[in-house]
Parts: structure tokens; sequence; C-alpha cells
């Protein structure tokens, strides 16, 4: 399990930007009424968020879009500090309006990926065109948890320059978190699953 | 200054016979100051769809005459007038419609009775705040009474939650894009011998239209010109296409959540403009067509069919 993850818990972000229907957020208006708290709280936090979703009964299509893909938009623009978001406890209909955002193809051609963690279910990605080999390396990490470039080169017979890109390629895309660790051969990136 | 006495016939008891009227009474044609009387006496069934329609068309004629349109001979049998004050129609028309007649013998349906099957209608204003919180309270009502309105719907799919994507989407259109306010009626039917049910989910609005939207886009800088969309049906297909939606999950959440289902348990029909698009119960297919008139606005109606287990 990553250690220090901050969990931002939409239902209460609503409920003190004081959203009169915090269980049910749809339309635009509620993201850019709760804005200004979620970016007070999204400040505070480590590198990586949890947005847990707990209590939401339904978060549509615009307001995921203006909720999230704003902040996602600003975070890749350098606009604003770097976090790794994913998202959880999420039900039925705020998934489906979830994907249906983020793997929507956009005239604009900007492409958004976002984990969802599913508890028992296991997890999910939200994307549109990931790369495949990026797809089963990040399917080797969320079960391994923690993984280096060699166990990746390993697993999928590449080289070791090769596995490396493939990780940082999912950690700039925002899908896995890595830390430095000294080795007797010098200095090696740990790579670990959001959850 | 003329006087109009318009027989409504039996035309507001499904869709088509309603388009049928509208082509023969365009409110667009009526002029200041003439009077506009509707006959309600062979009226027999109103379905919401015909009941919002027939709010847009008092809205579009009082628009042009600036007179408010009489309302006639509304049966109380069949429950005619019970049903219209039970939806809030009187309420919410109160400005651009008057009823003739005495209807203070009448015994109205008491306000605990057949709430459980249908949701009054709920005046989307353009205020986008309040209007997105009046639409989730509805939301939450509609999905605490979720076991009457869609309960045989949802058992069949297990997807039912999908019903709440396609309302939020649709009614969000109204103080996004129409310019105007709008109305939602959510009604349950149940056949007389209760074996085959099913629920409706009518939409409307008096404003730009899906045409006049997008065209005020393009206008604005805001979206690229429109390559081949000409006819008012163009800018429907267009609009509930993918390359329509912009941001968000726009219209075309709606025909893919319409499509998770099995197609054949559902209906939709929009009139925007000259613009129509429909999918009828028994075809996957989606047609579009133009009308030869036009209709201010849009829209919308939905149904939900099912059967009960037995």
């Amino acid at each position: 399990m990553l250690k220090g993850v901050s969990k931002i818990s939409v239902l209460k972000v609503a409920e003190e930007a004081g959203w009169q229907t915090p269980k049910i957020l749809i339309w635009r208006e509620p993201a850019q009424k709760i804005r200004p708290v979620f970016l007070t709280k999204l400040k505070e936090s480590g590198l990586v968020c949890e947005m847990d979703f707990s209590g939401i009964e339904t978060a549509d299509g615009s307001f995921i879009d203006e909720f999230l893909v704003t902040e996602l938009r600003k975070i890749d623009a350098g606009q604003t500090d770097k976090r790794i978001i994913y998202l959880s406890k999420m039900n039925d209909t705020t998934i489906y309006n979830a994907e249906l955002v983020f793997t929507k193809k956009r005239p604009s051609k900007e492409k958004f990926f976002i984990l969802v963690d599913k508890g028992k279910s296991g997890w999910t990605l939200f994307s549109e065109g990931l790369e495949a080999s990026l797809q089963e390396t990040l399917s080797m990490i969320m079960e391994k948890k923690k993984i280096t470039s060699n166990d990746v080169a390993k697993k999928f017979n590449i080289s070791v320059p090769a596995a490396s890109v493939r990780l940082k390629n999912l950690f700039d895309l925002r899908l896995i978190f890595r830390t430095e660790e000294t080795t007797t051969t010098g200095m090696e990136f740990i790579y670990e699953a959001l959850f | 200054m003329n006087t109009h006495l318009i027989e409504l016939g039996d035309h507001l008891r499904d869709e088509l016979r309603w388009l049928v009227f509208y082509r023969s009474y365009d409110p667009n044609l009526f002029s200041k100051g003439d009077a506009v009387f509707l006959d309600f006496s062979k009226v027999s069934f109103i379905i919401p769809y015909c009941l919002l329609g027939l709010l847009a068309y008092c809205k579009s004629a009082f628009r042009k005459t600036k007179v408010k349109v009489t309302l006639c001979n509304i049966p109380s049998y069949p429950t005619i007038y019970q049903y219209m004050e039970r939806t809030d129609f009187f309420t919410i028309a109160a400005n651009f419609v008057q009823v003739e007649g005495d209807y203070s013998e009448v015994y109205l349906w008491d306000r605990d009775y057949v709430p459980r099957k249908m949701y009054g209608i709920v005046e989307i204003g353009r205020n986008r705040i309040d209007s997105a919180n009046k639409i989730a309270q509805t939301i939450d009502e509609l999905t605490q009474r979720y076991d009457d309105i869609l309960d045989f719907f949802a058992s069949k799919h297990e997807n039912g939650h999908l019903f709440f994507t396609i309302l939020s989407e649709i009614t969000a259109n109204i103080p996004e894009h129409s310019r105007s306010k709008g109305y939602l009626l959510v009604q349950k039917y149940e056949s007389q011998n209760k074996r085959t049910i099913s629920t409706s989910v009518s939409i409307m609005d008096n404003g730009v239209g899906i045409r006049g939207r997008l065209e005020e886009q393009v206008t604005n800088g805001d979206r690229r010109p429109l390559k081949n969309v000409i006819t008012d049906s163009d800018y429907l297909k267009y609009a509930f296409s993918e390359k329509g939606t912009r941001s968000g999950a726009g219209l075309n959440s709606v025909i893919r959540s319409l499509k998770e289902w099995d197609t054949h348990d559902t209906a939709i029909l929009v009139v925007s403009g000259r613009g129509v698009m429909y999918k009828g119960q028994d075809s996957n297919k989606i047609t579009f067509s133009d009308e030869q008139l036009f209709f201010r606005g849009t829209h919308t109606t939905i149904w939900f069919y099912g059967d009960i287990e037995t």
C-alpha cells in the first residue's frame, strides 16, 4: 500500500462549499461552486491524492468534466502543482458517467487518463488510446504493487532502457508513483501502484 | 384581431397525433391581439409529452398574441382536469393560460394520490445554479421512488442508473443552451391488466433550438463551421453524435445510454425546429427527418418499456 496518499472526500468538499444537494452533483455549476474548496484541499495534499466519491449518489458527465478534467488539464499544462489523482468508491452511475467523459475522443485531441479503485472488484483505467505496451506494464504494477525497470525488462523480454521509458511514461501520465532508492549499483527508481 | 376557436379533438393522447394538431394550427401564425380558445371537450387522454407540448404551444401563442390562451370545456370525466391540476399545469402556465368554466365542485386528486407513479411538472429556469439544484432534488426524489417509477425496467436490465444519466444530460441543455425556461415531466403507466408497464420522461423548452444554438456558437467563433450540416435534422444528427459533444458526456451519451439497454425496450422522439429524431420501440434504427413546420425550442420524450413477470 502506497504511503502518504492524501484523501479528499468529494462529498465533504461539496458540503463545505455549501452546495445544496451535495450527494447529487449534476451539471457544471456544482463543480464551479466547490472548486475553491477543492483547490485548497488539493494544495494541502501530498503528491498522490485519492478522490473519494463515497456518499455521492450521482455525479454526471458535465460535473466530472468540469471538476476533474479541468484540473488535469491545468496539471498537464504546468499551470498548477503536479498531483497524481485517482478515483475511488464511485457507484455505478458515476463510474459510467466518468468513463463516458474520459474515453471520449476530443476535438482538441487531448487525452486524459485516470485510475479508478473499484475496491474488491479491482481497478479500471479510464482512457482513450493508452498504448498496449503501457497498458500491460500498468497491469503488472497493479498486480505486483512495487517494481523496477529490471522487473519489467525481464517480464516482457525487453531492454532495461525500454522498460525505463515505459515506466517513466506511466509516471508522466500520473498513473503510477515513483521513489528513488540508493542501491549498491547507484540510484534506482522504484515504481509503485497508486493503490 | 381574430378569434380562433380550436378543437383539440383527441390529439393529446400520443405524440404523432399532437404533431398532426400542431401542423394544423401553427401558433406562429397568430397575430397580436388574437384570442385563442382551445376546446378540450373531445380530449379523453393526455400523455406527458403532449401536456408539455400544449404548454409550449400556449406559450408560443401568447408570445404572438399577447393575450392569454383560454382553455375551455376541460372534462372532469374522464379526469382530464384533475390530471392537469395534479401535474401543476395550471399553476405553471398561469402567465399565459386561463381556464374558462367553474371547476370549484370538481373533486381534485389528493396530493398523496398517484404521486408514486407521477412526478409533477418541474420548471427548469434560466438560473443555472437554482436549476442544477432543482434537477438534483428531482433525481434524489426519483431515486427514492425508484421502485415505483422504474424498477420494472431496472430489474430487467441491471443498469437502470443510466436513467439518471439521461435525465441530467437532457435537462442540462435547457439552462446551458436553450435561452429559455424548460419543463420536465416523469410518469409511469401500467396497462389495465397490469401486464405491461412504461415510464415516460418528457422534456421541453421554448428556446432557440438545437440548430439555433449551434449556429450561434459558430457565429461567435466558439465552434468551427459545420461541414455538410444543412437541414434542421442534420443539426440534430450532429448534436447527438460524438463529434457534436465538445465537453462533458453530452447528448451523445443519451444515445449511448439508450443503446446500453436492449434498445427494443426504449423509444425516443426529439423535435427541434423542423428536425425530428425518432427511434421506435420495435426498432434499433434512429431516423432523422424534416417537418414542414417549425417547432420552437426542443421537445423530447423517452419511453422505457417493460413487463410484469407473472
